[in-house]
């Protein structure tokens, strides 16, 4: 909505319009002007013009043609910042239908992908009942919200180019809660929210125990339970936390890698040089393996070399994997 | 991973019967980090990583011959650091960016090694030690995301349950006549971060030459 600010200029509000007192009730918008509509009696008027999207050619009357397809109630829920895209919902006669509108496209029922005008039930148009509208991207590319399929509700996201999306059906196969595919909220979900950009939404959702979850849907195409994500990235996170800890203490433990060699016994090093070849030398091979019921088991092969030298020095390396 | 070191001991400092050691390892590899799907509604997420350790030690003893035992008390500090690199997850929707993580550690340890003949080719040895944290940094997990409430992420370390552990161990070494012997080693260890001991087995084969 549109209202006339002190100084003149436009003021954008978000709101849904609703004149009880008529039995339908058409969605408007009103742009600044002077024009006051006629055979729409108490619609509020002001100084500004007030549009009925669902008029698309502004005559007063919602013929029920393609472009006036909105015969029955119909609601706005949500509008994009500077006011050019409107997400809301409509009654086409059958049932409650998710539309955008714009001033160029007027308004689009979401659900007819085709735009014939019937909601045939195939894979695009799967939205067979009502549906509605709750968030709208800045931009207006992207819409949420839920319709039903003919067994229960489900959140959507709908762009130009893919449609209106069950994003609760994963594999996108037409059936919510295929065996193995991820799909748990079998039996209500519904958008709550968006990100400005539309990458990301927000809502909540029935699992197979009834109770409703929270979920948020990225651009990866799974309704992720945010409970249950939260869990598994702190869990991860510690379990991370846990095997560098274990690694930590392994290296404390491998840097106390030692053999034995026993001391030379007639070597005069620095008086014979011929003698260089006598130094006690020590080859070890091992393997070994650490256990703990809460921590990882390591498991580690290694070889180990040492020289003695006089002077009682013994001097070694090893390398394990 | 691969671990490399190396030490050098001194049977006698000074002609005397004190004894040292010094070494060190390093040890590295890449490692493959995963995130299952196990709980329900979760998406499975994986990154690749690099884990890098190193450690420095230095020990000192003492050699006693006591009852026909070879006896060792020792003091050794031992200072270990890990790290792992930054890195971000491959996801299908909500990747997670985890910053570098150290931990790193500084103990001491005292205990007595020691060693006697069951029989001219038999050598049993056994150990107590008890490690001492005299420093330990255990540093949060941190990281962030596009996870709606969950844009910057910090875990908690593992929380330490024991900044004191006993070490226990024994071993065998079979000698043999062409210089060549067998080991086969036991150790029990009490855990850092549980309540759990750790238990090491090891076996292994040395020729001198």
């Amino acid at each position: 909505m549109i209202a006339k600010q002190q100084f003149g200029k436009p003021h954008m509000h978000k709101s849904k319009i609703v004149n009880n007192s008529k039995k339908i009730l058409p969605t408007f918008v009103l742009l600044l002007g002077t024009t006051a509509l006629s055979g729409l009696p108490n619609v509020a008027m002001a100084d500004e013009e007030m549009i009925i999207i669902a008029d698309t050619n502004g005559d007063g009357t919602i013929d029920g043609t393609a472009g006036e397809w909105a015969t029955g109630n119909s609601y706005t829920d949500a509008i994009s910042p500077d006011g050019s895209f409107i997400a809301g919902r409509a009654d086409d006669g059958t049932a409650d239908r998710a539309f955008r509108w714009d001033a160029t496209n007027g308004m689009v029922n979401l659900a007819d992908t085709d735009g014939d005008g019937v909601i045939d039930g195939s894979a695009s148009e799967w939205a067979t009942g009502n549906s509605y509208t709750d968030a709208i991207s800045s931009d207006g590319s992207f819409i949420a919200g839920r319709a039903n399929d003919g067994t229960a509700d489900r959140a959507f996201r709908w762009d130009a180019t893919n449609g209106m999306v069950n994003i609760a059906d994963t594999d996108g196969d037409g059936v919510v809660g295929t065996p193995g595919s991820g799909e748990w909220a079998t039996s209500f979900s519904t958008a709550s929210a968006m990100s400005s950009d539309g990458s990301v939404i927000v809502g909540y959702a029935r699992d197979s125990s009834n109770i409703l979850r929270a979920f948020m849907y990225g651009g990866g195409g799974v309704m992720l339970d945010a409970t249950n994500t939260q869990t598994s990235i702190v869990q991860n996170a510690s379990a991370q936390g846990a095997a560098v800890a274990s690694v930590n203490s392994s290296i404390s433990a491998i840097v106390q890698t030692e053999i034995e060699v026993a001391p030379p016994v007639h070597l005069n090093f620095f008086a014979d040089p011929q003698s260089a070849n006598k130094l006690p030398t020590a080859i070890n091979i091992m393997a070994s393996r650490s256990s703990n019921e809460n921590a990882s088991n390591i498991s580690i092969a290694s070889i180990t070399a040492a020289v003695a030298l006089p002077n009682e020095l013994t001097v070694g390396g090893f390398a394990a994997l | 991973m691969k671990a490399f070191g190396g030490f050098v001991r001194g049977a006698s400092l000074g002609n005397t019967s004190l004894t040292w050691r010094a070494s060190f390892a390093t040890s590295g590899g890449n490692i493959t980090i995963a995130r299952d799907s196990s709980l329900t509604g979760t998406e499975a997420a994986s990154g690749n990583s690099n884990l890098t350790s190193q450690a420095a030690s230095f020990e000192i003893g003492n050699n006693i011959l006591l009852s026909g035992r070879e006896v060792s008390p020792y003091l050794r500090l031992t200072r270990a650091i890990t790290t792992r690199d930054a890195y971000t997850e491959q996801a299908n929707s909500f990747p997670i960016a985890y910053s570098e993580h150290i931990q790193a550690a500084t103990t001491a340890t005292v205990g007595v090694k020691m060693r006697s003949a069951l029989s001219s080719s038999v050598a049993l040895r056994y150990g107590l030690g008890l490690d001492f944290d005299l420093s330990r940094n255990d540093a949060s997990i941190e990281g962030t995301s596009q996870i709606p409430g969950m844009t910057s992420i910090s875990v908690a370390a593992p929380a330490v349950q024991n900044n004191a552990r006993l070490l226990v161990t024994s071993g065998l070494t079979r000698f043999f006549d062409n210089g060549s012997s067998m080991n086969f080693d036991l150790g029990l260890q009490q855990d850092t971060y549980s309540s759990s001991t750790t238990v090491i087995g090891s076996v292994g084969y040395t020729i001198q030459f």
